[in-house]
């Protein structure tokens, strides 16, 4: 009897063994809290760049209510140092920094800056006019009330923001955000990320005689592979090929990829179950989307957003949304050619770069 | 007789190992493939107009937090409104919408239902014929939705493919009692690991009823929303994939919602889900079948979501067959031996595979001590088996006598304060 006893009690044991770590946790609770939902998110690109002005503001509200001539430094409790330069007073770097290329503290300058070549700013940097930074800048995380230009090879990590153009000279990095709120121009080489400006470009620019080009064309009733139309969409089994010049009035999606000839129009959105190629000078009313890549040939003009699972290419001359429409391309990969532009914003999951490339 | 029921628990087998499949390749879906999010970073467009219900039966206490927070939503304010859809309440819910939409005319518009068809999917049928928006998001009256969720639940329609989007919802009540400790840990498994992983393999994500959004074109076209199902979240999901249209899941949309804090309340709820989900089982499996717009993948996966709550009583048959097997005897030792073989390496991995879901996606969401509980998912487990079996077992019994009953899930929040929007 003792040993079937025994032998219960082992059992019971063993089974209560896995429920041990658990009963300890429901008896005195630690992590009860609900996942974190964070409500304000707001998709926002300029977030950080908003934050860290209202931070400066809280941080230094003499400063920006009157901008007292000269310069000042110091350092807040976390050891974090600072320098804010007033009226038209100049960024000062120690002998140190000079020496070493690069400096950790914050700047907040009320005039308009130029900075050193090859420096570094491991921390933000701030100012109320325009910025320009030479050759090999690195910033951590850089605005300005005015125009940023960037010159070759420069490169931010975190995030950028200028109120007014941000232009970006060959080979420059935007790592994280950055965002204008007037013109960002890129030059060839450029890397980026998630970039948002009303009018983004690519440089060099195409001739204006090489954009304006009346296209005529057919108009189609029905698409070849056409399965049935529904809901305000057609739906084509396998791959479609639209001959150049022709025009459909709707919505495509197709179960395989889609190749419009040069000079088609869409007036409606286009998904493609694979990849979506667009010949030159084509129209889309609406948004391409591709669970592939994603080519948008010279001089095409697109509506709505532009999204690819795997790669978006866009050639010279294209332009992706407008002025009173901005929209999001969006891509793990994204090559822009110079010439093109875009209005709204360009998120590359991996990898953005101004490069020119062979429309096959 | 002992062949039969060696028969049948090798079939039972069968199924689990297949569903036992499924878990873990949406567990290493999630952990180790590519994940797909792919209208995500859609910030800026020209947004559709969108209309937004709010399902609403004695809401009182809750639906002045879920209007607050719709209209602190980042969504153009000309292309929104929210239309509360109250469905003969006999509380304070109609005086409470009512102030609301006195205060913002023209942002709110109550729907105040007094006769039709009881339930949901009634409500939202009578609502949805006064829409005009392209877009229709649907909330129950408890969530509170954050400032981006619209955008965020509207940009994937861009994609003309897509019928319907689901977000994921997140218990804002887990630490109350054991009950939602364990509905928080299973909710955890069931967006964050099953739902992305149907996503990121192009498989069919289902549409959950609320933190979701339907094309009205689409909806139409596929006859609107049904008033006789308990699931219509289930029922549109099935009647969209067979149309042809795509359902999507968007894991970083997430709202709080509030999960049952007592135990009966809990019953009744998974009670109604599984009576919805066997509604659109046997409406929906042999149009499955039969389909030409679904890809293999998605018809496998939807047959085998559509089949999922009828496994439990399929495992409680399981059980008792091996019970009785193993009480029985058997003069065929060999073929007992398999498939007491297959059982026992079922039970050491198989049985693990939900719960292995639950871990992953506890490590997914950065979880710590909360996992420790994770064996008591089992308790819920077997209750859930019993529950679900119970439901199944009778609806078969009354399928075409009559309507379904819909039992509203109750509402534990107690503040309520109907005097902030004056």
């Amino acid at each position: 009897m003792i040993w079937e006893a025994l032998f219960a009690a082992a059992t019971i044991a063993l089974f209560l063994l896995p429920l041990l770590p658990g009963l300890r946790e429901l008896a005195a609770p630690t992590d009860i809290a609900p996942l974190r939902v964070i409500q304000e998110y707001d998709t926002d690109i300029t977030h950080f760049a908003r934050n860290f002005r209202q931070w400066l503001q809280e941080s230094f509200p003499a400063f920006f209510t009157h901008q007292p001539d000269g310069v000042q430094e110091g350092q807040f409790r976390d050891k974090l140092r600072f320098q804010l330069a007033g009226g038209s007073a100049a960024l000062r770097f120690s002998p140190a920094e000079e020496k070493a290329g690069s400096t950790d503290r914050v700047f907040v300058s009320a005039a308009p800056l130029h900075l050193p070549r090859r420096m570094e700013f491991a921390r933000e940097v701030y100012c109320m006019s325009g910025v320009a930074a030479p050759a090999g800048c690195r910033f951590h995380a850089l605005m300005a009330e005015g125009d940023i230009r960037l010159e070759d090879g420069c490169s931010v990590q975190r995030w950028t923001h200028s109120r007014g153009n941000l232009l970006a000279g060959k080979g420059v990095s935007l790592q994280g955000r950055a965002s204008a709120g007037g013109i960002m121009q890129l030059a060839e080489g450029c890397v980026f990320e998630r970039i948002h400006a009303p009018h983004i470009m690519t440089i060099p620019a195409l001739p204006v005689r090489a954009r304006n080009i009346t296209v005529t064309r057919t108009l189609m009733g029905m698409l070849p592979g056409q399965k049935n139309s529904s809901g305000g969409r057609t739906l084509v089994k396998g791959d479609l090929d639209i001959a150049m010049q022709h025009e459909y009035v709707g919505n495509i999606v197709c179960t395989g990829g889609i190749t419009l000839g040069p000079g088609c129009a869409i007036r409606g959105s286009v998904k493609g179950n694979g990849d979506v190629r667009i010949g030159s000078l084509a129209v889309i009313e609406g948004s391409v989307v591709a669970t592939g890549r994603v080519t948008i040939g010279r001089g095409c003009h697109i509506s709505g957003p532009v999204i690819a699972e795997e790669e978006v290419r866009i050639a010279a001359g294209a332009v992706i949304g407008s002025p009173e429409a901005p929209v999001t391309v969006s891509a793990p990969f994204i090559r822009l050619a110079p010439g093109a532009e875009m209005h709204g914003s360009i998120w590359a999951d991996e990898y953005g770069i101004v490069e020119t490339w062979e429309q096959v | 007789m002992m062949s039969l029921t060696a028969g049948i628990l090798t079939i039972v087998l069968t199924l689990l190992v297949v569903y036992t499949l499924r878990h873990y390749v949406f567990a290493m879906s999630r952990l180790f493939g590519r994940q797909r999010h792919p209208y995500i970073s859609i910030d800026t467009a020209p947004w559709p107009h969108v209309s937004v219900l709010v399902a609403a039966h004695n809401e009182e206490v809750v639906i002045a937090h879920s209007i607050e927070a719709l209209l602190q939503v980042n969504y153009p304010a000309d292309r929104l409104e929210i239309i509360v859809v109250n469905d003969r309440s006999t509380d304070r819910t109609r005086e409470i919408v009512d102030v609301y939409a006195g205060h913002f005319p023209g942002r709110i518009r109550p729907f105040h239902r007094s006769s039709g068809k009881p339930g949901k999917a009634a409500a939202l049928k009578d609502a949805t014929a006064f829409v005009k928006s392209d877009i229709i998001i649907v909330f129950d009256a408890d969530y509170i939705p954050g400032r981006g969720l619209i955008k965020q639940l509207a940009a994937p329609f861009f994609d003309p493919e897509v019928g319907l989007v689901m977000g994921r919802v997140v218990p804002i009540n887990p630490g109350r009692n054991l009950l939602t400790r364990l509905l928080d840990l299973e909710r955890s498994g069931g967006y964050q690991v099953d739902q992305q992983a149907r996503m990121n393999l192009g498989l069919v994500p289902q549409y959950g009823g609320t933190v979701g959004g339907v094309r009205r074109d689409a909806l139409e076209s596929i006859g609107g929303w049904l008033d006789d199902t308990l699931a219509e979240d289930t029922d549109i999901t099935y009647r969209m994939l067979l149309a042809g249209w795509k359902s999507v899941y968007q894991n970083r949309s997430e709202c709080y919602e509030e999960v049952p804090e007592t135990w009966p309340a809990r019953l009744r709820q998974i009670a109604r889900w599984a009576k919805g989900h066997n509604q659109a089982f046997y409406r929906y499996l042999g149009r499955c079948i039969g389909n030409g717009n679904m890809r293999l993948r998605e018809k496998i996966d939807g047959l085998l979501l559509l089949c999922v709550y009828m496994m439990s009583p399929v495992l409680l048959l399981g059980w008792c067959a091996a019970v009785a097997l193993f009480y029985a005897g058997e003069s065929n030792l060999s073929a007992l031996t398999l498939v007491l073989l297959g059982m026992t390496a079922f039970g050491t991995i198989g049985n693990s595979a939900a719960f292995f879901e639950i871990a992953a996606a506890v490590h997914l969401d950065r979880g710590t001590r909360r996992i420790r509980l994770l064996p008591f998912n089992l308790l819920s487990f077997v209750v859930s088996t019993l529950t679900v079996s119970a439901a199944t077992a009778s609806q078969a019994m009354t399928l075409r006598r009559r309507q379904p009953v819909w039992h509203k899930t109750p509402r534990f929040r107690s503040d309520h304060t109907p005097e902030r929007a004056a």
